[in-house]
C-alpha cells in the first residue's frame, strides 16, 4: 500500500520535480505522438475503410498471388462509414454458435492480419491517453509471424516501433540500447522458438478477447464492412495490486463464418469514467504470405546482441528476466501448463536461489504424487482468472528435469495441479493466478514476481497420443539426464493420480 | 583576512545546511527554501546521474512524467510489485547519493577555503 505520509517519498518527489521544473518544462506530447505514430504505421485503426487499403497497397509484394490478393482486398474493403449502429433487441435469441467457433474460424485461414491500437496505460483515467498502434501478420500454417508494435519511450516522450519476426524456429526481436551519452543503438537478438505455431494460435485467442467470455451477453446486431455482425458485450473486473480494474469488451462476430471481425475494449477504475482502451480489427486471408516477410536475417544497421547460434529458448530468456542474480538472488518462473482431459494440469516451473551452491538438493526424496519440493520459492497453487477465483488447483510433485545451459545447470519442476472443483477451460479465462510462498531466508528479497500463467502458455492434452506428442517432447527439451523421467510417468498414471 | 573567514563560513554553512537537511530526508518534510535552492537542483541532478539506469529511469518516470506504477511496469516489462520495490530502492539510493554529494561539497568547500 502506498504510504502518502512517507517523508522520504514526499521529499524525494518534491526535490526531483522542483529540480526538473527549473529547466525542463513538462512536455505535452499526446496529439503529436499519436499523429506521428499513425503516420508512421499508415494504419487508421478505428475505421476499416481507411485502415485496410494502405496496408494492402504497401504489402502487394508479400502475397504470392496478386489475383487472390485483389479478390481478398475487394471482399474486405467494403463500405463502412464508421457509424456505430448498436441495436438493442430486448429478448432477442442469441445466435446458435459460440466464441469457440469464432476462434476456430479465424485459425482456419492461411493468413491473419490483426491491427489496431491500445492505450499505453490501462490504469490512467482516460485523459491524454497515448494510443499505441500495432500491426501483426500471421502465417497460421507454419506458425510464422511478423509483428510491429509501438512502444512508448518515456526517456524521450516518443513512440518507437519494434519488430518481432518468427520464421517458425527462430524469433528475431528488435531492441534498443540507450547510452548515457545519449547515443541509441538498435539491436537484434534471437530466441529459439520451435513451438511458435501453438503459441501463435493461443496468442490469437487472447488477442481476440475470446478468452474473456464468461459473463458475455449477446446484445444485438451491428454493421461492420456492410455485414450485420453479431455483437457481444462482456464485463469483468481484475484486481491488480490494490487497484480494481473494470473492463468492458465488445466483440463483433461475422455470422457467415462466425469469425471475429473486431473487438473494442473500455476500461475504468473506481475513480475514473469509462474510457476506450483498445480497438482490434481482424482480417482473414486465404492467400499465403511470401517467405521474405518472415526472414530472420538481421537488417543492416543493427547490432546483433545474441546470434542464432547463441539463441536461447524463449522460456529460458523469459526466466532470465526474473532471475537477475546481481541484486536479487531469488527467482521463480512458471513456464507452461498442459490441461488434461480430467481438468488437472501438468505445470513446468522453476525456482532458484542464485547464492545456493547445491540447488539439486531440493529434489532428493520426493515422491511421484507427493509434496512439492521446498524450492526457494514454492508455487503451491493456481487459480483461474478472472471469474473463477474460488477454484483452486493444488500442486503435487511429478518429476524434475535438469539441463546444462549457457548459464549452468538449470532444474525444472514438473508438478500436477489438481482443481478442487470444476474449472473453466483455458479458452474461457485469462490465465491462472499463481500462489507462491517463500521457503528461503526472509532476508533474501524476491523482487520480480510473475503473477499469472497466461492462457497462451497453456495447452490442451486430451489423449495418450497428445501426451506423447506434446508433453513428453516438452519434458525432453528441458532434460539431458536419462534417469530423471521415470517409466511410470505415463498418461494413465497422470490422468488417474494417486496423490500422497 | 576577515573577508576570507566570512566567505569560508558562509560556504560551509550553505552546504552544511544541505547536509543537515538531507540527513532528515526520511524524517520530516524539507523546508520550501531548501527545495527551491539552485544548489539543491544541481545536487539532485548529479545524484540522479550517479544512480544505475533502472533506478534513474523509474524515479524520473514516476516524479517527472507522473507515470503510474502500471505504466512503468509495462514499459520496463516488470511487475508492478517490482516497480514499487525498485522505487523504494531508488529512493534509498538517491538519499545516500545526496548525502555523499552534500558531504563532498562541504569538504571541498573546506579545502578550497
Amino acid at each position: 500500500m502506498k504510504n502518502h505520509n512517507d517523508p522520504l517519498e514526499n521529499n524525494i518527489s518534491r526535490l526531483i520535480m522542483t529540480s526538473y521544473d527549473k529547466d525542463t518544462p513538462r512536455k505535452c506530447f499526446t496529439e503529436k505522438i499519436i499523429s506521428d505514430a499513425l503516420n508512421e504505421l499508415s494504419v487508421q485503426p478505428p475505421n476499416r475503410k481507411t485502415a485496410l487499403p494502405p496496408n494492402l497497397v504497401r504489402r502487394h509484394h508479400i502475397f504470392k498471388s496478386k489475383i487472390s490478393q485483389l479478390i481478398t482486398a475487394a471482399a474486405l474493403v467494403v463500405v463502412v462509414c464508421g457509424v456505430f449502429v448498436l441495436v438493442h433487441y430486448i429478448g432477442i435469441d442469441a445466435p446458435a454458435y459460440g466464441f469457440g467457433d469464432a476462434i476456430k474460424s479465424l485459425s482456419e485461414g492461411k493468413t491473419l492480419c490483426i491491427c489496431g491500437w491500445q492505450i499505453k496505460d490501462n490504469e490512467v483515467t482516460g485523459e491524454n491517453n497515448v494510443k499505441l498502434p500495432f500491426e501483426h501478420w500471421y502465417d497460421l500454417e507454419k506458425g510464422r509471424f511478423w509483428r510491429r508494435n509501438a512502444v512508448f519511450d518515456y526517456r524521450t516522450d516518443t513512440i518507437n516501433f519494434y519488430l518481432s519476426v518468427c520464421d517458425g524456429e527462430y524469433m528475431m526481436s528488435e531492441g534498443r540500447i540507450w547510452y548515457n551519452s545519449g547515443e541509441t543503438v538498435k539491436t537484434i537478438s534471437y530466441l529459439y522458438h520451435p513451438d511458435s505455431k501453438d503459441s501463435t494460435i493461443n496468442w490469437i485467442k487472447n488477442k481476440a478477447n475470446i478468452t474473456r467470455i464468461e459473463g458475455f451477453n449477446y446484445i444485438g446486431k451491428d454493421e461492420v464492412d456492410g455485414v450485420a455482425c453479431d455483437l457481444w458485450e462482456g464485463e469483468y473486473t481484475l484486481q491488480i495490486a490494490d487497484t480494481l480494474r473494470h473492463s468492458r469488451t465488445h466483440t463483433w462476430l461475422d455470422p457467415r463464418d462466425h469469425s471475429v471481425v473486431r473487438t473494442r475494449a473500455w476500461g475504468k477504475t473506481d475513480n475514473s469514467e469509462w474510457f476506450q482502451a483498445s480497438e482490434t480489427n481482424f482480417y482473414k486471408f486465404d492467400s499465403t504470405l511470401s517467405d521474405d516477410l518472415f526472414s530472420t536475417t538481421a537488417p543492416e544497421g543493427y547490432q546483433v546482441e545474441r546470434t542464432k547460434e547463441q539463441a536461447v529458448e524463449k522460456h529460458e530468456a523469459e526466466f532470465d528476466i526474473y532471475n537477475n542474480t546481481t541484486h536479487w538472488p531469488l527467482a521463480f518462473f512458471v513456464h507452461k501448463g498442459y490441461i488434461l482431459k480430467n481438468g488437472a494440469m501438468i505445470v513446468c516451473w522453476q525456482s532458484v536461489d542464485a547464492t545456493d551452491t547445491s540447488p539439486g538438493k531440493y529434489y532428493e526424496d520426493l515422491e511421484f504424487g507427493g509434496d512439492l519440493p521446498k524450492l526457494p520459492i514454492e508455487v503451491y497453487a493456481l487459480s483461474p482468472m478472472p471469474n473463477a477465483r474460488d477454484v483452486r488447483f493444488k500442486g503435487y510433485h511429478l518429476l524434475h528435469t535438469q539441463k546444462n545451459t549457457a548459464k549452468g545447470i538449470r532444474y525444472y519442476e514438473w508438478s500436477l495441479f489438481i482443481p478442487d472443483k470444476e474449472a473453466p477451460p483455458p479458452e474461457n479465462i485469462f490465465g491462472y493466478q499463481i500462489y507462491y510462498r517463500q521457503n528461503a531466508d526472509e532476508d533474501k528479497v524476491l523482487d520480480v514476481v510473475q503473477s499469472m500463467l497466461s492462457s497462451e502458455e497453456v495447452f490442451m492434452v486430451e489423449s495418450a497420443a497428445d501426451f506423447k506428442t506434446i508433453v513428453l517432447p516438452a519434458i525432453n527439451d528441458l532434460n539431458d539426464v536419462d534417469h530423471l523421467i521415470p517409466e511410470y510417468f505415463t498418461y494413465e498414471n497422470v490422468i488417474n493420480p494417486i496423490v500422497a | 583576512m576577515a573577508l576570507e573567514v566570512r566567505k569560508r563560513n558562509r560556504q560551509t554553512s550553505a552546504n552544511g545546511q544541505l547536509l543537515h537537511y538531507f540527513n532528515q530526508l526520511g524524517k520530516e518534510p524539507l523546508p520550501d527554501e531548501i527545495i527551491e535552492k539552485n544548489e539543491t537542483a544541481v545536487i539532485i541532478k548529479n545524484a540522479l546521474k550517479r544512480l544505475n539506469e533502472n533506478q534513474k529511469f523509474v524515479l524520473e518516470a514516476k516524479y517527472i512524467n507522473g507515470m503510474t506504477a502500471g505504466a512503468i511496469s509495462e514499459n520496463m516489462k516488470i511487475t508492478e510489485k517490482a516497480v514499487h520495490s525498485l522505487l523504494y530502492r531508488a529512493r534509498i539510493s538517491l538519499r545516500k547519493k545526496l548525502l555523499r554529494l552534500a558531504r563532498d561539497m562541504e569538504i571541498s568547500d573546506h579545502e578550497k577555503s
